[in-house]
């Protein structure tokens, strides 16, 4: 009885907290009813069964105040005018800083939210969190669906699109859930309600800083847009600090250091920080984002260097540096120039050197072709040619011979050159004389003629008788020993 | 240019500004120079800027405004030239340079012409 009663006063005490909220407080309402019709004796167990042991932030001092904050700042409107001090002396710059930081921790809200229906829902419709990935919108259509199996008779138009909205509808028709119990459909209820109220609230929020972003840093916001402006001066601590950054740790704020626990970088996604949030970057093909953020994260310092101290409040000077941006990217992806075909190149007009003179006419007379040679080398038409070997089998010999002579010799005008050495060789004569016997060779070799083939009976007629060539001839070589 | 901008202040004068640019040039020779403003940024925050250079015709001018707040904080002198294009030539770079810094090195023989320069930019603020 006295958890249960403490467990009032917590609820006595919210409801006092939430005024603001008319809805979220019937709906609390109701699941106090509920609560207290349970009487159940192991309330505290149930602690993850229970929306507000998961879902913290709307209860924090902190979450009030800066919602207070936005509204006042926003009803009150865009009056400037009055309003040239230093920036960061501003109260209102300080609810931008603190907004930066709220945004962020209203999305991890909502998160956690959106884990506590889903794990309510799964027990009713299983296939749906598959099929619908957006945490509002999950929100949206549990909180439409309800307890309801026949999705035909619920009508989801207008929260997703018509070919998502078909697909639900034939699993519905097949699915292996079960309507959930009046205590949790109560709860799952509640919780959405719960996260469609702070997406609300982060949209007033955001709101809120955008509106102020293209006053405070209008050219910065001109290059990377309301949102990554205001994320890059929360991280960097305002709008002076970023502006007094070098460009390349521009580059890597909001970067988060990934743990690969082990694995390759190859493969690892190009991940840089809040800059690869913006539209720019995003329009850019993948292989020129490397260039194109540090080329955004160059501007943008610039931009914030020109916002810190107020140069352009009409951020003419940020659209001027995007319109460099996109420039240069589409530079980047213009085609290299086309290959002209290369002519060939101017030929060499020097004329040949030509070589004359006696010596060289006399190199050129000795070593040049023979006349035997250049017979050799022709062939008369219809006339089959001698050969080494006969039957046209080894050193053909062309038109040597054909003379009719029958001889291979060839008869030329004598050069100057043939005429010395005859006249040199002359004085040695080497012939065969008319004495040889039968038994000297009968082929002769002079150095001047060659090789001369003779008929060896021209002698026999010198020889007198056929007895006298015999063996017993008288003339013969051989010793000869008389009678007695 | 026919008009210089009124925030760039302490503007040289020509004569001041020819002895800055053969000190940075010699600075250049001497690998003692960080040429642009973002490295003229980190040699701030390390604190081994001697001084700052800055050009005076930079367009728009507000983005080299930071390094005046920089070098306030680190107590170190800043002076602006009238050209950015004759400040590039004395870098040594064939294009324009809008700010550098002239930096510290103990052992260096650059040492007492850079004391004479900065007390010469120190008294343009007098």
């Amino acid at each position: 009885m006295a958890s249960l009663a403490d467990s009032f006063l917590a609820d006595l005490d919210e409801l006092s907290d939430n005024e603001a909220y008319p809805e979220e407080e019937n709906a609390e309402a109701v699941g106090t009813e509920e609560i207290g019709d349970d009487d159940m004796p192991d309330l505290e167990s149930l602690n993850y069964d229970d929306l507000d042991s998961v879902s913290k932030l709307q209860k924090t001092q902190r979450y009030n105040d800066i919602m207070q904050k936005v509204e006042n700042a926003l009803q009150k409107g865009t009056d400037f005018s009055n309003q040239r001090s230093i920036l960061e002396e501003d109260p209102e710059y300080q609810l931008i800083v603190d907004c930066n930081a709220l945004s962020v921790d209203i999305e991890n809200e909502i998160i956690i939210i959106h884990n506590f229906i889903r794990d309510k829902y799964r027990l009713k419709f299983p296939e749906l969190e598959s099929l619908v990935h957006h945490p509002i919108d999950y929100a949206r259509v549990v909180q439409k669906i309800g307890n309801e199996m026949d999705l035909t008779l619920v009508d989801l138009e207008g929260l997703l699109p018509s070919a998502i909205i078909m697909v639900i509808s034939v699993t519905a028709s097949t699915t292996s859930g079960k309507p959930l119990s009046e205590e949790n459909l109560v709860k799952t209820i509640e919780a959405c309600e719960r996260a469609l109220t702070l997406d609300a609230a982060k949209k007033k929020v955001l709101e809120f800083v955008e509106s102020r972003m293209g006053y405070i840093a209008p050219n910065l916001s001109a290059i990377v847009g309301s949102a990554v402006a205001s994320k890059l001066m929360g991280t960097a601590g305002g709008l002076g600090a970023l502006a007094k950054m070098p460009a390349c740790n521009v580059q890597l704020l909001g970067a988060k250091r990934k743990n690969l626990a082990g694995f390759s970088t190859a493969t690892s996604q190009f991940r840089v920080g809040y800059l690869e949030q913006t539209d720019v970057f995003q329009s850019t093909p993948p292989a020129l984002r490397t260039r194109a953020c540090r080329l955004i994260a160059a501007k943008s310092t610039l931009a914030a260097r020109i916002d810190s101290i107020r140069g352009d409040p009409t951020g003419k000077a940020g659209r001027n540096l995007l319109e460099e941006i996109r420039k240069k990217i589409e530079k980047w992806q213009e085609p290299p120039p086309a290959k002209l075909p290369k002519p060939l190149p101017v030929p060499d007009f020097e004329p040949k050197k030509k070589r004359g003179g006696r010596r060289l006419r006399k190199m050129k007379e000795r070593y040049a072709q023979t006349d035997m040679m250049k017979l050799a080398n022709r062939m008369q038409f219809g006339v089959p040619e001698e050969s080494s070997l006969g039957d046209g089998l080894g050193e053909g010999y062309g038109m040597l011979g054909q003379a009719g002579s029958g001889k291979l010799r060839v008869s030329t005008a004598p050069s100057k050159l043939s005429a010395k050495i005859t006249k040199k060789f002359k004085e040695k004569s080497y012939g065969s004389s008319g004495a040889t016997s039968g038994l000297t060779s009968s082929l002769a070799f002079t150095p001047v003629q060659g090789i001369e083939l003779s008929n060896p009976q021209a002698h026999g007629n010198l020889l007198g008788s056929g007895t006298q060539s015999t063996y017993f001839s008288e003339t013969g070589t051989f010793s000869k020993i008389k009678r007695t | 240019m026919a008009e210089v901008n009124p925030k760039a202040y302490p503007l040289a004068d020509s004569q001041l500004a020819q002895a800055i640019q053969e000190l940075v040039s010699q600075a250049a020779n001497y690998k003692q120079l960080k040429k642009g403003a973002n490295e003229a940024t980190k040699t701030l925050n390390r604190g081994i800027a001697e001084f700052v250079v800055m050009a005076a015709d930079a367009e728009p001018l507000e983005i080299l405004l930071h390094l005046p707040l920089l070098a306030e904080d680190k107590n170190v002198p800043y002076v602006f030239v009238p050209s950015k294009q004759a400040l590039g030539r004395a870098c040594g770079v064939t294009r324009p340079v809008i700010a550098c810094s002239v930096t510290s090195n103990e052992a260096s023989n650059l040492r007492d012409p850079i004391n004479n320069l900065k007390v010469a930019i120190e008294k343009l603020l007098i």
